[in-house]
């Protein structure tokens, strides 16, 4: 338990330098910009076209989040294979899953920190936008974002994790997670029902995210939140487990 | 130019004994497959329908239309309009195994720390880049071959399924060459595709970013291609809701892979050159709204351009900075 300050200080310094973390947080700064830029080139009302401007807003953070967590997760994890310092890690004397867990937290925190930053800079565009988003609309998104990205983001940085620690390689785990966002995202706005399909996590976001998006969803597809949130949950905390059971037994070493 | 000629052999080598390649590989055949499997599962849902009048979603559907359905349906999983019918398969996803296959293959470089060996060796940096995306280009052709004719078997399958047709008897050499003219078409729209994920690799000094610069981008491309259907729509009927968005996006994509892509694989006929007469033999032709174009001189230059911008600016990165990751 002692390890831990040092062990997340550590994995935020080296995530900070790396240049995957700064595209990241750039992009998610983006993504609302562009959202409310093509919502106000509309000139039809908008709220013919969505339910909210807000809940784009909203929308465009989480589902980059999710994205940008399939990369910092694999920028994480799978450099340390990639550069061979995962023994060194281990030499340290730090038990594996203390590594795992500390590697899991940063990905998720800084994924957070970024999309919550990234909430904040989008009201305020939408406000010099001018679709007047009001006090407890703006207090929404930043809430729903603390709570949606890091549910959303868990069951990605837990495929990619995986994919990380049985490929031995960044390419590996930004692959697995990769597969499962794009193929779960296609799979999602299919609008036909697919066997298990409630169970893909963009299923269960798009469904928390608004009536913006459950529009999206098949038809007939009843999603409660708690649901959701229960899919999304154990969801992400099987993939983590995973990882952490496979991590245990593997060897580290190219 | 041996030693250059070596590099895209050696290149080549490492494509061929990668596990992933053949893994990618067995993939495209068995979403070929599925996709023929799932033409017939359509195909009993409208024969049903014919009878009960309740679509395959549950929709109510008239007979007539439920008929001209599955006639057409028939039609597209027989000889020789079937081999068109999977091959959209082996272009959608083709991509996005190429794009996986050319970050890993660019990728690996740095991350094993090889490429500071192969400059030992005398290899110089500039002409990499170019020598990855020959291998990955002669990669993508054996790909593409090996499912031209994979398709073959897929479609006697499909068309056995549909209880019709005349098999390969039904293709004269004029098909046989529209066949082989798509393959080449289709093989050529992937090009830039492999040299964007080149350029990716080698800026990233790894594959990892790569993977995700190309995949991702790729879906913001599909994603641009769906909102299109809408904007061009709107367009063509001169609607105002639309127009500024219209105005920024349609330049955007015009310069896209995809858009010069679909000329070149439709050869100067892409979808949305009628996008408001879907029916083919209707005789009102609507011409493409600015900027859109459909001549594939143009198209295949403004890939040749992308091209040629990824690879040197690759090999100016390589000349620039350190090579490692």
């Amino acid at each position: 338990m002692r390890h831990w300050p040092g062990l997340l200080a550590a994995e935020f310094a080296k995530l900070r330098r790396q240049v995957v973390f700064r595209a990241v947080v750039l992009s998610l700064l983006i993504g609302p910009g562009v959202m409310i830029l093509v919502l106000r080139l509309v000139s039809s009302d908008i709220s013919d076209i969505v339910v909210s401007p807000m809940e784009v807003v909203l929308g465009s953070v989480v589902i980059l989040a999710a994205f940008g967590s399939v990369v910092l997760a694999s920028a994480i994890l799978g450099r340390e294979f990639d550069w061979g310092t995962a023994r060194a890690q281990l030499l340290r004397g730090v038990s594996r899953f203390d590594l795992l867990l500390a590697k899991l937290i940063t990905a998720l925190l800084s994924t957070t920190a970024a999309a919550l930053l990234a909430a904040l800079v989008g009201v305020a565009e939408a406000w010099l936008a001018g679709l007047e988003p009001d006090a407890s609309q703006a207090a929404q998104v930043v809430t729903r974002t603390l709570a949606l990205v890091p549910l959303g983001s868990l069951a990605y940085v837990g495929v990619t994790l995986l994919g990380a620690i049985l490929g031995r390689s960044s390419a590996a785990g930004m692959l697995a997670g990769l597969v499962l966002f794009l193929g779960d995202f296609l799979l999602s706005t299919l609008r036909t029902r697919i066997p298990l399909g409630e169970w893909l996590p963009v299923t269960n976001l798009l469904a928390l995210l608004g009536g913006t998006f459950t529009v999206i969803l098949p038809s007939g597809t009843v999603l409660p939140e708690s649901l959701a949130v229960g899919r999304l949950l154990l969801f992400g905390a099987a993939t983590v487990v995973a990882a952490l059971l496979v991590f245990q037994r593997r060897d580290v070493h190219q | 130019m041996r030693e250059w000629l070596g590099l895209v052999a050696a290149e080549l080598l490492k494509v061929g004994r990668r596990k992933i390649t053949w893994v990618l590989l067995a993939a495209l055949v068995a979403a070929n497959a599925l996709h023929g499997r799932s033409l017939r599962t359509e195909l009993l849902d409208y024969r049903q329908a014919m009878q009960s009048g309740v679509g395959r979603f549950g929709q109510a559907i008239a007979p007539e239309v439920a008929r001209a359905t599955a006639a057409d349906l028939a039609r597209r999983m027989t000889f020789p309009d079937v081999l068109d019918e999977v091959w959209v398969i082996t272009d959608f996803w083709g991509v996005f195994a190429l794009i996986i296959l050319a970050a890993l293959q660019s990728g690996e470089e740095s991350e094993l720390g090889t490429g500071r060996r192969l400059l030992l060796r005398g290899v110089r940096r500039g002409t990499w880049p170019l020598a990855k995306l020959c291998a990955l280009a002669a990669a993508a052709a054996g790909f593409w071959s090996v499912l031209a004719l994979t398709i073959l078997p897929i479609g006697l399958w499909t068309e056995a399924q549909a209880g019709s047709g005349g098999g390969l008897g039904a293709l004269d050499g004029h098909v046989w060459a529209a066949h082989l003219g798509q393959l080449a078409r289709s093989w050529l729209a992937t090009i830039p595709y492999l040299a964007f994920s080149v350029w990716a690799a080698t800026l990233a000094r790894g594959a990892g970013p790569a993977l995700a610069l190309g995949l991702g981008g790729r879906f913001v491309e599909l994603g641009s291609t769906v909102a299109g259907a809408v904007l061009v729509g709107m367009e063509m009927m001169e609607s105002s809701a639309t127009h500024a968005l219209y105005a920024v996006w349609a330049p955007l994509h015009a310069l896209s892979f995809d858009w010069s892509g679909k000329v070149i694989r439709a050869w100067g006929n892409p979808s949305w050159a009628q996008p408001l007469s879907p029916i083919p033999s209707s005789p009102v032709r609507y011409s493409l709204p600015w900027p859109f174009f459909d001549s594939p001189l143009t198209a295949l230059l403004i890939l040749l351009a992308w091209t040629v911008l990824w690879i040197a600016w690759a090999g100016w990165s390589l000349r620039r900075r350190d090579i490692t990751a």
